[in-house]
């Protein structure tokens, strides 16, 4: 039985944020973070630029052991929860060794779900979510004997835009399959997804949209993919980003609210049960920046969340969290950025500036008439303004054709 | 004490932690890259590379915003010139 002042579930940014914070307020305390992991912290951020062999290896990690271990924050590594006792303060981990803590932060994140079709299983079918996938991702490509490359990406997201860069570079044709009708259906205007798939097309990707994966197939290693509209692809390689787990079952199972969508926690991010916090990619919280709670998977949000709930546990903290969070790329050249929400509901409003064209677009979501979130293609100078009225919570009424004239100042709102 | 903070563009993707953790010293620029702010100086000049005072807690405050940054893309340098962040 090992006793602990703070309990920290989870080593990626999110659970190290939180450790950091806290030894900053309580120098003498006992902390102890839980990673399922075998390394000390790393961007996933930087993931791609691994594959992609703009940096090595040893560059993605972002503390090292001796950092961490001077901080006195005590890292066990391969430790994986499997059951907690909130009445007796009390989490198990897989080897057997017990923990009792006196606060404890459930900092997750989520292991990425599989693609869930026969031969999923297959060699060859790889997500980018650990540092090891990215060791897969590389050795798969540069072995590849076949004497013409193809390989699929399946999934709409961020992540799925990730993937045919990587094609390209070891000269691979690109089949990206998306379930909508087009790219980020949901959230952009034919116009937008046009942009996207434009880029896409002008880098040889062939887009197999408004159709779904129905099985992979080959004898240990995938050799083709199967899709809905009865297309056959033969492929040596598959790449997906098809979303991440909800609340661990051993989470749930112990009476704390979760479920497909994460574990389920307040603006202050504490669930329902005493002494617990949830924060990162598994947390469902109330943001207070757009009145709903929602989850959100990117890095910035981990940290701030890590930060925040670190100080919420020590007890420095009493406003609620409320921070507008932003995920950005830049995929054969077209920079992309999404801020805040963009999650339709029944009661969103779209407003897109801009132009294919031009290649500039803004998309603005609106839900009575205040922004709450955007996708931004191209117009980085807007970035600040826009996180500021979402943050700020700024009536739009009566403005939109500000909004959708870019030859307007969007500073002009802020008033 | 003088310290000289440079952003390498190269490596910045503009994920804006550092925005978030030190806004008095970064911004992002048109390009969504961050540059240096000094907020003694009120200029219009958005530079990837600045040499500025720093009390104490400033600088503290910088280097969290520079171990913020998941590319590691902010380079602290004291004022003897040895780089302080990444260590």
């Amino acid at each position: 039985m090992q006793d602990v002042q703070y309990l920290i579930i989870g080593g990626g940014v999110c659970g190290v944020t939180a450790a950091e914070s806290i030894r900053r307020l309580k120098p003498d305390a006992r902390i102890v973070v839980l990673s399922a992991e075998r390394h000390p912290l790393y961007s996933r951020v930087l993931l791609p630029h691994l594959v992609k062999g703009k940096v090595p290896r040893e560059r993605v990690f972002l503390r090292t052991e001796a950092q961490l271990s001077a901080k006195q924050i005590e890292m066990v590594y391969g430790a994986r929860a499997i059951r907690l006792d909130p009445a007796a303060h009390e989490i198990e981990t897989v080897d057997g060794e017990t923990y009792r803590y006196q606060k404890l932060l459930l900092a997750t994140g989520g292991d990425v779900l599989s693609l869930g079709v026969p031969g999923d299983d297959l060699a060859g079918i790889v997500p980018l979510r650990t540092v090891e996938d990215a060791d897969t991702i590389i050795a798969e490509l540069s072995s590849d004997s076949s004497s013409e490359r193809s390989a699929a990406v399946v999934g709409g997201g961020f992540l799925g835009l990730e993937f045919p860069p990587f094609f390209e570079k070891y000269g691979y044709t690109t089949h990206l399959v998306i379930r909508g009708p087009r790219y980020w259906w949901r959230v952009l205007d034919e116009e937008a997804s046009g942009l996207i798939e434009q880029t896409m097309r002008e880098h040889g990707v062939v887009i197999h949209a408004g159709t779904e994966l129905v099985a992979c197939e080959g004898e240990g290693h995938v050799r083709a993919i199967q899709l809905s509209d009865g297309t056959r692809v033969p492929v040596s390689f598959v790449g997906y980003g098809v979303g991440i787990a909800g609340a661990p079952s051993w989470v749930t199972a112990a009476g704390i609210a979760g479920g497909t969508n994460g574990i389920v926690v307040d603006e202050h991010l504490r669930t329902n049960v005493p002494d617990v916090w949830a924060a990162g990619d598994g947390a469902s919280f109330f943001d207070t920046t757009v009145q709903r709670s929602h989850r959100l998977g990117n890095w910035l949000n981990a940290q701030e969340h890590g930060r925040y709930a670190g100080d919420a546990m020590v007890g420095a903290v009493t406003e609620p969290f409320h921070h507008v969070s932003a995920y950005a790329t830049q995929i054969f050249g077209l920079n992309i950025s999404f801020i805040g929400d963009l999650t339709e509901s029944d009661d969103s409003i779209w407003i897109s500036r801009g132009s294919a064209v031009e290649k500039k677009i803004a998309r603005f979501h609106l839900r009575n008439n205040i922004v709450v979130g955007a996708a931004l293609f191209n117009v980085m100078i807007d970035r600040a303004t826009i996180t500021m009225l979402i943050k700020d919570r700024v009536s739009v009424e009566g403005r939109h054709a500000t909004l959708r004239d870019p030859s307007i100042d969007l500073k002009t709102l802020l008033g | 004490m003088k310290y000289r903070v440079v952003v390498d563009p190269d490596l910045c993707i503009g994920a804006a932690s550092c925005v978030t953790v030190d806004p008095a010293h970064f911004a992002l620029n048109e390009e969504n890259k961050a540059v240096v702010l000094d907020p003694d100086v009120q200029d219009e000049a958005r530079p990837y590379e600045r040499t500025m005072e720093l009390s104490e807690d400033q600088k503290d405050t910088l280097i969290l915003a520079a171990q913020s940054c998941p590319t590691l893309a902010i380079f602290i340098y004291d004022p003897e010139g040895k780089q302080i962040f990444p260590e």
